[in-house]
Order: C-alpha cells, then sequence, then structure tokens
C-alpha cells in the first residue's frame, strides 16, 4: 500500500475567547467597566491599557489580580436532536502590575504581567466534532517592562517592551482505528518565546474634563519550535508519524482609543474603542517532522480585522465604596466558513459590573463580574465539514488587591 | 448610621448581583430543533435488502457488522420519533464471529496489507450449515440476495444465511414470503428496500462471469415486492438506488499502474477479455482485489511463459473488468436505478440515491473533521472486502436514508453522530 494519507491534520487551530482568542481582562476595575480603560490613569493597570498614562498615577503601587473564567459553549450538529457542550473548565487569566517613581518626578516606571490570549477549550472525548479538536490550552503570558514620561502638565507617553511567554497544548481524535475500534489521537504540544511592544499617549483634560488616550500593542507571533507532536496510533503505523513540530501564529495588533470624561468630581465615564489586527492570522500552519504518514497542513483562517466598543461608569460612593458597570460590544474576526468549534466565535454582547473597597488609604481590593452573551451562529465549516449551531456564554468573576506605597 | 445601612446596602445588592449572575443557568441554549415524525408511522420498522442492509463486512456476517448495520443505526435514530423495538437477527456471543471475517494483520515490507481470517466462534453447526436463529426480528437484510432470487422457491437451500432464519417457515418458500409473513405478523408500519446491488456485483466481482439479472425481470420482481411491502396496510418507506458498483475499492486497488510496480518493471501485461479475445491492457482496465494476493502473476506455465505476462498466458478474464465490461456495468445500474426510481416515484415512498452518495467520496471529502473517501482502508468508509461499509459507511448511510425520509415524509427524524463509528481497524497495541 501506498503512504496512508491520514484524515488531513488540519484543523489545528490554538486558542478561544473574548473576541476570537484574545482576552481582555487585565484589570479588575477595568473589567467592571465592560473592558473600558484607554483613556483613564485610575490605577497601575494603565501598564495595560495606556503606557502614557502610567506617568499621572500619584502614588507608587502593586496589584495583582485574578480572574475565574468560565465558558460555556453549546454545539447541535445540523439535523442532530442532540446537543454537546464543553466540559466544565475554569481558565484563570490573571494581571499584575507595579508602577514607581520619585514623587513629584515626570518620569514613572512600570511592569505588568498579563495574559492577553489564551483559552481552555475541552469538549467530550467522542463528540461529534472530535476529528475536528477535542480540547485546546493555551496561555500567552506577556511580561512588559514600562516607562512612562509626563511631556506636560496635560500630555504624557509610554512605551513597554513585551517579552511573551507562550504554551499551548492542542488535542484531536485522528481518523486511524486501533484494534479496539477506537480513533487514534493526536496532541501537539508546545511553548513560544517572543517579543513586542505597546505604547500610548495619554492627554488629561482635553477639554472640560474630557481625556483621551490612544495605544497601540504590537503584533507577537509566537512560534513554536519543536513542539512535541504525541500521536497515538495503531503500533503498525507509528514509525511513519511525526514526533516534533513548528508552528507560528499572529497574536494580533490592538490600536485602541478611548476617552474618560469627569461627570462630577465622583463619577466618570470611559469609552474605548479597539481595532483588532486579526487580518494577519491568514492560516494556520504545522510543519511536522516526519511526513510519511501525514502531510504538513496549512489551514486557511482568513480572518477580518474586528472592533469593539466598551463603555463604563464607575461611581465613587464614597471614601470607601466605588462602583462600577459597563457594557460593550465586540465584532467577531472570524468570517463565516470558519468557525471552529475551539474558537466557536460570533459577535457579543458584554455587560459588566464590579466594586471595589479601600478600608486605608494604601490598601484596596476590587471585585469584578462580567458576563459575555455570544450570538448563537449555524455554520459548516468550509475545511472540516463539521455543520451545526454554536452558542456561548461567558462569566467571569474577578477579584485584586493592591497596596500603594 | 444611615450612611452606614446605605453602604450595607450597596455592597449586599452587588454581591448579590454576582452570586445572581454565577448561578443563573450558565448552560446557553440554541434554537428549539424537535424532533417529528412527520407523515410517516416508525412504530414497526421493517428492513428488506441485501448485505448492506444485513451488516454484512469484511467480507463475512458477525455481531459487529450486524450490531452496525444501517437500519440498527436508523432503527436508533427512529426512538426520537415514535420508533418501537427493532431487532436483527444477532449471533449469539458464543457465536460472534458468524460466517467469519477478514481482519487487517500487519503489511508488508512494500507496505500491501495483509488480511488474515477470524476462524474461532464461529456460528457454523456443519460446513455450509449456521445454527437456526429463533425468534423474531425485523432485520431482514440477507447476504447474497438478488432482486432476481427475492421470489424464488426453495431458496433457503442456496443461501445458508436464509436457511439460518427461515424458522417455522417452510424450506420452499422465497425469501419475500418470508417477509411478507413477518411484516403482517407485526404489524409493520415502516419499510426500507435497498436492493438490486448483488444482481451488478455478482456480474462485476466476477470479472463478467455471472449473468446480469435482465432488466425487465428487475422491474417485474422488484415491483411486485414492492408492492407487497406496502401491502393492505399501505405503508410507508424508503428506496435506495444501486452505488456505483466500479467505485468501490475492490475494483481500484489492482491496477495496472499497481502490478506494474509489485513487479518492479513497466511491463505488459495480457488479459482476456469478456469476448474471449487476449489484448495488452491500459489503464482503462480494472482488476479485482484478491488478484493482489492470488499469487498468480509471473507464475510461469509448462511452457515458461509468466501468467500475465505473455499472451500465450494472459490473465484470466475472472479476475478483469475490461472497458465493454465496465460500461455494461454503467449503463445496467443506470437503467436499474431509472425502474427504482420510478417504482418510489410511482408509489409516492421515499428515495435515497445512493448512487449519488458513493460519488461524493469518490474523491476525498471532510464529514466533522475527518477526511473520508472511497478509498481501500485509508477512506474509512468501505471494510477490508472493499465491497461493503465498515460501521461509519453505514453511519453516513443511515444518515442518507435519514435525509431522504425527512425530506418525502416531511418528518425530523435526528441524524447520527458519525465520528462516533469505527472505520477500518489496525493490528496491534496503541503505541506513541
Amino acid at each position: 500500500m501506498k503512504k496512508i494519507l491520514l484524515g488531513l491534520l488540519t484543523v489545528l487551530p490554538f486558542w478561544g475567547f473574548s473576541q476570537s482568542f484574545q482576552v481582555n481582562l487585565q484589570g479588575q476595575k477595568q473589567i467592571a467597566m465592560a473592558g473600558a480603560g484607554t483613556g483613564l490613569a485610575i490605577d497601575e493597570a494603565s501598564v495595560f491599557f495606556n503606557p502614557g498614562a502610567v506617568s499621572f498615577l500619584e502614588q507608587n503601587g502593586v496589584q495583582g489580580g485574578v480572574s475565574g473564567l468560565y465558558l460555556k459553549t453549546a454545539f447541535r450538529e445540523t439535523g442532530s436532536n442532540i446537543t454537546e457542550y464543553n466540559k466544565d473548565k475554569i481558565a484563570p487569566p490573571f494581571q499584575v502590575y507595579a508602577v514607581w517613581g520619585a514623587p513629584q518626578s515626570n518620569l514613572k516606571f512600570g511592569l505588568g504581567v498579563y495574559t492577553p490570549f489564551g483559552g481552555a477549550m475541552h469538549w467530550d472525548e467522542d463528540w461529534s466534532g472530535k476529528y475536528a479538536v477535542t480540547s485546546l490550552d493555551l496561555q500567552a503570558i506577556y511580561i512588559q517592562p514600562t516607562a512612562s514620561y509626563k511631556i506636560t502638565d496635560n500630555i504624557g507617553i509610554g512605551a513597554g517592551l513585551v517579552y511573551a511567554l507562550g504554551k499551548v497544548d492542542l488535542r484531536r481524535a485522528v481518523p486511524v482505528f486501533l484494534n479496539n475500534g477506537q480513533a487514534s489521537t493526536a496532541q501537539l504540544k508546545g511553548s513560544s518565546a517572543d517579543l513586542g511592544w505597546n505604547a500610548g499617549i495619554y492627554i488629561k483634560d482635553l477639554f472640560g474634563g474630557l481625556s483621551v488616550g490612544i495605544t497601540h500593542r504590537s503584533q507577537v507571533t509566537a512560534k513554536v519550535t519543536d513542539g512535541d507532536a504525541i500521536f497515538v496510533v495503531p503500533e503498525v503505523l507509528a514509525s511513519g508519524f511525526p514526533t516534533k513540530f513548528n508552528a507560528e501564529l499572529p497574536l494580533p495588533a490592538t490600536t485602541s482609543i478611548g476617552f474618560g470624561y469627569s461627570v462630577s468630581p465622583s463619577t466618570t465615564l470611559a469609552l474605548d474603542v479597539n481595532w483588532v489586527a486579526w487580518n494577519k492570522y491568514k492560516a494556520l500552519a504545522f510543519d511536522y517532522n516526519n511526513n510519511e504518514r501525514i502531510e504538513n497542513t496549512n489551514s486557511p483562517r482568513n480572518y477580518k480585522d474586528a472592533g469593539a466598543i466598551r463603555l463604563g461608569v464607575q461611581h465613587q460612593y464614597n471614601e470607601q465604596f466605588t462602583v462600577r458597570a459597563g457594557a460593550g460590544y465586540a465584532i467577531t474576526p472570524v468570517k463565516d466558513g470558519y468557525v471552529t468549534p475551539e474558537v466557536p466565535d460570533a459577535n457579543r454582547v458584554i455587560l459588566s459590573a464590579g466594586f471595589g473597597y479601600q478600608p486605608t488609604e494604601k490598601f484596596s481590593i476590587d471585585f469584578s463580574f462580567l458576563y459575555e452573551n455570544v450570538k448563537s451562529r449555524t455554520q459548516t465549516n468550509i475545511e472540516t465539514g463539521l455543520a451545526g449551531e454554536f452558542k456561548t456564554a461567558v462569566y467571569i468573576p474577578g477579584l485584586s488587591v493592591s497596596y500603594k506605597f | 448610621m444611615k450612611n452606614m445601612l446605605k453602604k450595607n446596602y450597596v455592597a449586599k445588592s452587588l454581591l448579590a448581583l454576582v452570586a445572581a449572575g454565577a448561578i443563573v443557568s450558565c448552560k446557553p441554549s440554541l434554537q428549539e430543533n424537535s424532533p417529528s415524525n412527520g407523515q410517516a408511522d416508525f412504530s414497526r420498522y421493517v428492513a428488506v435488502g441485501n448485505s448492506l442492509t444485513a451488516g454484512y463486512a469484511d467480507g463475512g456476517l458477525y455481531l459487529e457488522g450486524q450490531q452496525n448495520s444501517f437500519p440498527e443505526i436508523l432503527a436508533k435514530q427512529f426512538k426520537a420519533v415514535g420508533g418501537g423495538e427493532f431487532n436483527s437477527p444477532f449471533f449469539a456471543e458464543a457465536q460472534a464471529n458468524g460466517s467469519g471475517y477478514a481482519q487487517l494483520s500487519g503489511f508488508t515490507a512494500t507496505g500491501t496489507p495483509v488480511t488474515s481470517t477470524v476462524t474461532t466462534n464461529l456460528a457454523y453447526v456443519a460446513p455450509g450449515r449456521f445454527a437456526k436463529y429463533e425468534g423474531t426480528f425485523n432485520n431482514f437484510g440477507m447476504p447474497e440476495m438478488k432482486v432476481a432470487f427475492l421470489e424464488s422457491n426453495g431458496y433457503a437451500a442456496n443461501n445458508p444465511f436464509f436457511a439460518r432464519i427461515l424458522g417455522s417457515a417452510s424450506a420452499n418458500s422465497t425469501y419475500m414470503d418470508v417477509v411478507e409473513a413477518a411484516m403482517n405478523d407485526q404489524k409493520a408500519t415502516f419499510f426500507s428496500f435497498w436492493e438490486g446491488q448483488t444482481d451488478v456485483l455478482g456480474f462485476a466481482y466476477t470479472g463478467g462471469s455471472q449473468t446480469l439479472t435482465p432488466v425487465t425481470q428487475f422491474e417485474t420482481i422488484y415491483n411486485r415486492s414492492v408492492n407487497k411491502l406496502i401491502g393492505t396496510a399501505k405503508r410507508k418507506g424508503v428506496l435506495g438506488t444501486i452505488g456505483d458498483v466500479l467505485g468501490l475499492p475492490y475494483f481500484n486497488v489492482v491496477t495496472v499502474k499497481a502490478l506494474q510496480a509489485a513487479v518492479g518493471q513497466p511491463v505488459t501485461f495480457y488479459v482476456r477479455t469478456g469476448t474471449n479475445t487476449v489484448v495488452p491492457a491500459d489503464s482503462t482496465f480494472k482488476f479485482t482485489l484478491p488478484l493482489s494476493s492470488a499469487g498468480l502473476i509471473g507464475v510461469p506455465d509448462a511452457q515458461k511463459r509468466p501468467y500475465g505476462l505473455h499472451p500465450g498466458n494472459p490473465i484470466a478474464s475472472n479476475w478483469v473488468l475490461d472497458p465493454t465490461e465496465q460500461a455494461l456495468i454503467r449503463t445496467r445500474t443506470n437503467e436499474y436505478n431509472a425502474k427504482i426510481k420510478e417504482i418510489a416515484s410511482r408509489n409516492d415512498l421515499a428515495l435515497v440515491d445512493i448512487d449519488d452518495l458513493m460519488r461524493q467520496f469518490a474523491t476525498p471529502k471532510m464529514v466533522n473533521g475527518a477526511e473520508l473517501s472511497t478509498a481501500f482502508i485509508t477512506g474509512n468508509i468501505f471494510s477490508l472486502d472493499g465491497i461493503h461499509p465498515t460501521p461509519l459507511g453505514n453511519a453516513l448511510t443511515a444518515n442518507a436514508f435519514i435525509k431522504a425520509i425527512n425530506q418525502h415524509y416531511n418528518a425530523n427524524v435526528p441524524i447520527v453522530n458519525v465520528a462516533h463509528y469505527r472505520g477500518v481497524k489496525f493490528p496491534g497495541a496503541a503505541a506513541k
């Protein structure tokens, strides 16, 4: 028999969440305001949201926070009466920030460690789309040292270097059958370390209590070299399967403009518009170190650029309590025909709420809750042929603590 | 104090909001999709047809194949729309390997698959005689059943599978006698009738040695059988067309190119055609699958002429489908299918076009992320005999039946999860 061309290892996409696999959970105060914060200088999370605003932070401070991301997707194959759900799994995106500088100095330094891309999508091992994907775990941790300089009393600029650490673990079933009738499995595991940058400008009191921020976070191209390709296949075929793979994935650039507006000394409105350059995600290609049984793959993704709009409000109730709420809408970068079960993306409505409690001058704690309603989408994937309706809801509670010094 | 209360109120409200958000039904819901039986009554389904209905696979009838026959799959889906109990004449556990079947045991050094036959736990009580099946059942799938045999008296003498399920019926009974009596007894409400494949296949897999059922005979018997299935009870049902026999792996593994590769040289092969002339074979000739393991090629005869490589010792006609025979197969399949479609339409029955389904998989097609095709072994649709489907192939077939039934009877029978069924099994343990 000639070379056995196994079912293409086609759909090896990477990650899922919050506008495809971007995760917009970088500060609990901002999460509670639907993710708006580019035009504000409210806390250390400005290291992420707008390095230009860091120089306007009045005190040195550190904060750390974590969210519990619970995403539930329902899928029903076209024509079936069975609704399948992804498994319960809580992903923990986190964020740690520090900002310091000499008092009265125009120069401030910041450090941020956060997770702007990621996901944890687990389907049943025998679900109807198992040959497309059974599970995906993805984590991208960005470490960002930052400097911010206040040029004038109203204008600050800042920039940070991003060191991006990526980790991926992707599994699927392979339609090569073992002696017990079970399908073979493939697991692709790898890590990456790449560079990027984040820069922003912040203009305070442009007029009448309105501040503006503009930022750009660069694309990071995550390159997995010599990742482990673990194929559990029939013994007679094993020697023809690869053990290593290389892959490359763009973590897209995001440009944001944000406005902050002080309605009153205690009430602030925030509005962000994000533009994510998803069009760079054209295809997902895997190169294997052994092509005897399977060929290298190149799966079209053809994402389009996509935007999101986020509106938040913060009201300081008294010296200790601040309440926040927000709403937003994010447009999916995934075109019709390209929706996959690990990224069952669609346009989404975002609702958020939260509050902050500051018992002392130095210490504060913030809670947030974010709900995302991802629209139902009935699709036939052009590559896998998997046809059905996806519907996703995301629930994300989170908290952070911060300390000023 | 007042301030304090208010503060608590705010905090508690927010906490309540967060808690409520976390508790409300976390599962997203999808649009309604309620199964419905439409204008059909699936409460008692009876499956009538040949080996494809029986669940024959890997060159034999055995329990796992029976359990994964397309009618078994279909009947499970019918349960969502009022379908009742459905039984196939399963082999008992101790005789689970039935007639025996082929399994893949490895590959030769050059990568040719090697099969072996399972000979344990068979259901034979004597050569050519199975242990009788006792009990009622709804799956009348009968290996080797041609339309031409449907009304043959004493057919049990020629087919041990029929003798096995005859029960108390007379040994002289025709197949349709047995089916008709059982349908009336069981008050059958719905039937599938997928017949005719063997009428073509019998000719094809013998390299054109068997005779093809004449079209008028085919039509007469087929029509009479459908009338019996509909009966006075005016049952509804579904008919299936005959698949593209020439597209089966059985006729596409051994090619001139493959034979040359086996010999290791671009030599000319000589074949005896259906009209008893010897010609050199070009790429339009098809050879049957067993030729690959028959051990004939190159074996010299008494005059030291190597088999197949010398015009004086050509490949025998029974291994070959020459272009004329292939054209006849195609024409006859079309003629049979035209009659099947006509009868379906005249009787207002659903029709599933298996011929069309098979063509869709002639080139690889992605189904739920798995690449499937009519290719041997790697295609995963056909079992090791190169003719009958794997469980996965049966699941695809069942879904095609469901689609046709839904369309014709305005029903909503849910489709089956194809990914749940296996294709061709490989030997040995799992390895990393």
